[in-house]
């Protein structure tokens, strides 16, 4: 097809295929790379430094993409004002919704009893966004709050009654950290370059489950170290033989969530699976007469095998309006 | 001059060139053709634009001065690369490009052959009529392609890792976004082929058409958003643009408020038809119209 | 008489109000055949008519005992030189003739091989790898011309294929003509001038008004023309120098000047063809670009004829 073109032709020809190919060669690439880190980690990489190797649970919202979404202008319809906006706004100095982007909270308890006396339990949550340290800081101070500085870190300090002390403090610009104050103490001393959780295989695993377009997702682990050390005796004996989840969902119109669950062992992961769809037949039971709710069962998958258990569902936007208006008139009544 | 004149080895073939195998010839003429033609130096202008707004909002983004956080109807949207991305595509490219590719390269496929009186060699060829507007037609395919696929992929390495976008997690939507952009190319090349074939001042009834007729009608409720290219290539926007943000969901929000939004399949149909019926049409018309050219 | 090369029926071509061709029954037989007529005659409406760009209005045209609207595939068979002067310019004269040779299905080699051969024969093989757009009213005559043998065609239709060249290429052009009607190939040859048409065949078809006023043999209207004044039109280099030395002759009747160009007048424009070549050939008289005729004299001809 070529022969007849000359040569400039050829040339042009040529140089334009070659910035797309190499455009999309470069594209695939970085798909297929962007495919071996763990998904949505890779997005909030930075904050994960911060988090110690044997955190049990984590959490992420990408709290711009939810309050952009559609389910966040349906709610607004029944709350125009947002649950609890102002009073953050005024107490911190913050706007939820325009001030933060993402969110990510995790719980490392202390597995050395010793250690967990003298840092305490540590839970931490750190927000990332466009944040004014010296408005918090100020607003802060109104509110009775203490500033300390450790090491040219500064650290806000208040004791709340019967929670200990809540610390705040600046782990980087636009990243702040909120939570106990050992474990904003702890999160500082290990700092970006510190071990992090991308050390814990385990934990790193199951975030590779997670889809990076996820508005929010969730992983946990249970054993003697996890989640278990700190779930009260009596409901962890009730719990399902759970090791493992990973929850995540996309929030647009509607909601897509997706649960994950690792059973301890395959006739766990089958009792599981045997409790949901019990759980999914009694609701539809439940549910008859009510095509918005059937739409939100019928929608619902499960699956897995092995020590896996899955589960899907999507709540389209027109359930979400039913549910939004059966919750406006239970205010309402 | 030699003398006598000795006939070359093997002159003409009886049995001669199959239809495709003529539509590739005449592709193999045309191409370069277009490619140094005027109205190609414009076109590089109109495509080049994007890349130039993609190169200032770089600019802008690394001196800090754009603000990603944006609100549009008192709404909060979440702007980043791959948004801005997904709207440079709907609004530079797909609704004002594309269509303007399609006008100016379809409707002169067989107009400038006869404009410069050089329809005369193509049609005294032993090749239909039909396999010239066809290989002609493939010849601005590509050539457009050539266009505006690489300003894509451009624009896309520019724009989408800005404010925290993946390259590697936008790259699916790139590959639908130039398969889209392919499509229309094809679907008002065809269109405007068929209006080449059919008008005598062909060009300003496609501008007619894109800039007047297509806007109007496709946010006027009723049937007669159907009789536009638009309708049936907006049926495949959902599925070619990022799924997540808030001006994305917020312009589809528009378009399916004004139910100019069929289904993927309803547009792929649509497209489809208007393709194969509109060359079709413009072959028949091709094949059985006289060129009168000016002496 | 042998199968027609051109059968035409009550042929009539009309452009909305306009009539071009007015019920035309004619045959073309084998060899050369001249169209003569001044311009608007109708010579131009019946060879698009005769290469299938044209649909008859009315009647029918067969080409080689086929219908020739809607049958690309006559044109294997058929090869045709426009009048007009229009190329893709950018194009080089070699990839231009390869790609419109590649047109009747041969190969890239093939097609190359066939066009190189056809410039050869136009004499333009030198100026083969050179654009187009650079080439001189002449080059772009041959080059024309080049396109519509190079596949060797049985029957060749030129439209007016002299025009505008130098008085050397003229006699080259029409050596070919004959050369190729003595290989057995037909020439449908158009022209305005007649000896043009006169240098090339003695069968001619003479148009006026959108019909044949007559066919046969040239020499039957040739002592009409004779008897009226031929114009001859003659850019050169250096256009007072040719003058001073054509008028010496008593065949030129008068000149007058033009930009680059000199208007000459002759009664006998055989010997004053003739001269003219000589003088081209041998540069004596300085370099001549382009001889053109208008048709005013052929049509104080064509007047006399309807009268």
């Amino acid at each position: 097809m070529m022969a007849s073109m000359s040569r400039r032709t050829r040339y042009v020809a040529l140089a334009s295929g070659g910035v797309l190919a190499v455009g999309l060669c470069g594209g695939l690439v970085a798909y297929l790379n962007r495919d071996a880190a763990p998904g949505a980690a890779s997005d909030a990489l930075a904050e994960l430094a911060f988090v110690p190797p044997h955190a049990t649970a984590l959490a992420f919202a990408d709290v711009r993409a939810v309050m952009a979404s559609e389910l966040r202008e349906r709610v607004r319809r029944i709350a125009p004002d947002g649950v609890g906006r102002e009073q953050l706004e005024r107490q911190l100095g913050l706007d939820i919704e325009r001030d933060i982007d993402r969110v990510l909270v995790f719980w490392a308890p202390e597995p050395d009893a010793a250690a967990a006396e003298e840092d305490g339990s540590s839970g931490l949550a750190l927000f990332r966004g466009r944040l004014d340290a010296e408005r918090l800081e100020a607003v802060a101070r109104r509110g009775g709050a203490e500033v300390t500085e450790e090491d040219g870190l500064r650290i806000v300090t208040r004791e709340i009654e019967g929670a200990g002390a809540l610390a705040m403090a600046f782990l980087e610009p636009g990243l702040v950290a909120v939570g106990e104050l050992a474990a904003v103490r702890s999160a500082a001393r290990r700092g970006p370059g510190g071990d992090g959780i991308d050390a814990d295989a385990d934990m790193m695993r199951l975030l590779g489950r997670v889809d990076d377009r996820s508005s929010f997702w969730a992983v946990g682990r249970f054993g003697d170290s996890g989640l278990l050390g700190w779930v009260p005796e009596q409901v962890s004996e009730r719990l399902p033989p759970v090791a493992a989840f990973a929850v995540q969902g996309r929030i647009n119109g509607g909601v897509s969530v997706s649960l994950a669950v690792e059973g301890r062992d395959d006739a766990a992961a089958q009792n599981l699976r045997d409790v949901v769809r019990g759980f999914v037949a009694l609701a539809q039971l439940q549910t008859l007469g009510n095509p918005d709710l059937q739409a939100i069962l019928d929608s619902l998958q499960t699956g897995g095998d092995g020590t896996a258990v899955t589960l899907s569902l999507r709540v389209p936007a027109e359930a979400i309006d039913f549910l939004l208006s059966m919750l406006a008139s239970g205010e309402a009544s | 001059m030699s003398s006598p004149h000795e006939p070359p080895p093997s002159p003409s073939r009886p049995d001669g060139p199959s239809f495709l195998g003529s539509v590739a010839r005449i592709y193999d003429l045309s191409f370069g053709q277009m490619l140094w033609s005027r109205r190609t130096v414009f076109m590089v202008l109109v495509v080049g634009g994007p890349v130039a707004v993609a190169l200032i909002l770089r600019l802008l983004v690394s001196m800090d001065l754009f603000d990603a956080g944006g609100e549009i109807d008192g709404r909060p949207v979440n702007i980043d690369g791959p948004v801005i991305f997904g709207l440079m595509i709907w609004g530079f490219y797909l609704s004002f490009s594309v269509p303007l590719l399609g006008v100016f390269y379809g409707t002169s496929l067989i107009a400038d052959e006869v404009e410069d009186r050089t329809i005369t060699y193509l049609f005294t060829r032993p090749v239909p009529r039909g396999a010239v507007l066809v290989g002609k037609y493939l010849a601005y395919l590509v050539c457009a392609g050539l266009l505006v696929l690489p300003s894509v992929v451009l624009v896309f390495f520019l724009v989408v890792p800005l404010l925290g976008g993946s390259v590697g997690a936008g790259f699916p939507d790139l590959l639908k976004d130039l398969a889209l952009l392919a499509v229309g190319l094809a679907v008002y090349g065809a269109l405007f082929a068929l209006v080449g074939a059919l008008f005598k001042r062909p060009l300003l009834t496609g501008l007619v058409f894109i800039f007047g007729w297509e806007p109007v009608v496709i946010v006027v409720p009723g049937y007669m958003k159907r009789f536009t290219v638009s309708y049936y290539l907006q049926g495949l926007v959902p599925h070619a643009m990022p799924e997540d943000g808030g001006v994305t969901s917020l312009v589809l929000r528009v378009l399916q408020a004004n139910e100019i939004l069929p289904s993927a399949t309803v547009g792929l149909v649509g497209l489809a038809v208007i393709v194969i019926g509109g060359l079709a049409l413009a072959v028949r018309l091709v094949e059985r119209r006289e060129y009168v050219l000016e002496q | 008489m042998s199968a027609p090369v051109v059968a035409a029926e009550h042929l009539s071509k009309w452009y909305g109000q306009v009539i071009g061709l007015n019920d035309v029954s004619v045959e073309v037989g084998p060899g050369i055949t001249g169209l003569l007529g001044p311009n608007g005659a109708g010579k131009s409406t019946l060879l698009k008519l005769v290469t299938g760009q044209l649909r008859p209005s009315k009647g029918g045209v067969r080409v080689l005992g086929e219908p020739i609207w809607g049958n690309p595939r006559l044109f294997f068979r058929l090869g045709f030189c426009p009048e007009q002067d229009a190329f893709y310019e950018r194009m080089t004269g070699m990839e231009w003739v390869t790609a419109l040779v590649g047109l009747n299905g041969l190969s890239e080699p093939e097609a190359a091989e066939a066009a190189r051969s056809a410039l050869d024969t136009v004499d333009l093989l030198d100026a083969a790898d050179r654009k187009i757009g650079g080439y001189s009213k002449g080059m772009r005559q041959r080059v024309k011309l080049a396109q519509a043998i190079a596949h060797d065609p049985e029957l060749l239709v030129l439209d007016e294929p002299l025009a505008g060249m130098d008085p050397i290429a003229r006699r080259k052009v029409i050596r070919l003509i004959k050369e190729r009607a003595a290989g057995g190939r037909s020439v449908l040859v158009s022209s305005h001038i007649l000896h043009e048409i006169e240098a090339m065949t003695a069968t001619i078809l003479l148009m006026h008004n959108g019909r044949i006023l007559a066919e046969g043999n040239v020499h039957t209207i040739r002592d009409l023309i004779d008897e009226h004044p031929h114009q001859v039109r003659v850019r050169a280099s250096d256009p007072r120098g040719l003058a001073r030395g054509l008028i010496a002759h008593d065949d030129v009747l008068k000149l007058q000047f033009e930009d680059g160009a000199v208007v000459l007048e002759t009664d006998r424009p055989d010997a004053f063809y003739g001269r003219l070549t000589e003088a081209a050939a041998t540069g004596a008289l300085g370099e001549i670009h382009e001889v053109s005729s208008p048709d005013d004299n052929l049509q104080a001809v064509f007047d006399y004829l309807v009268k």
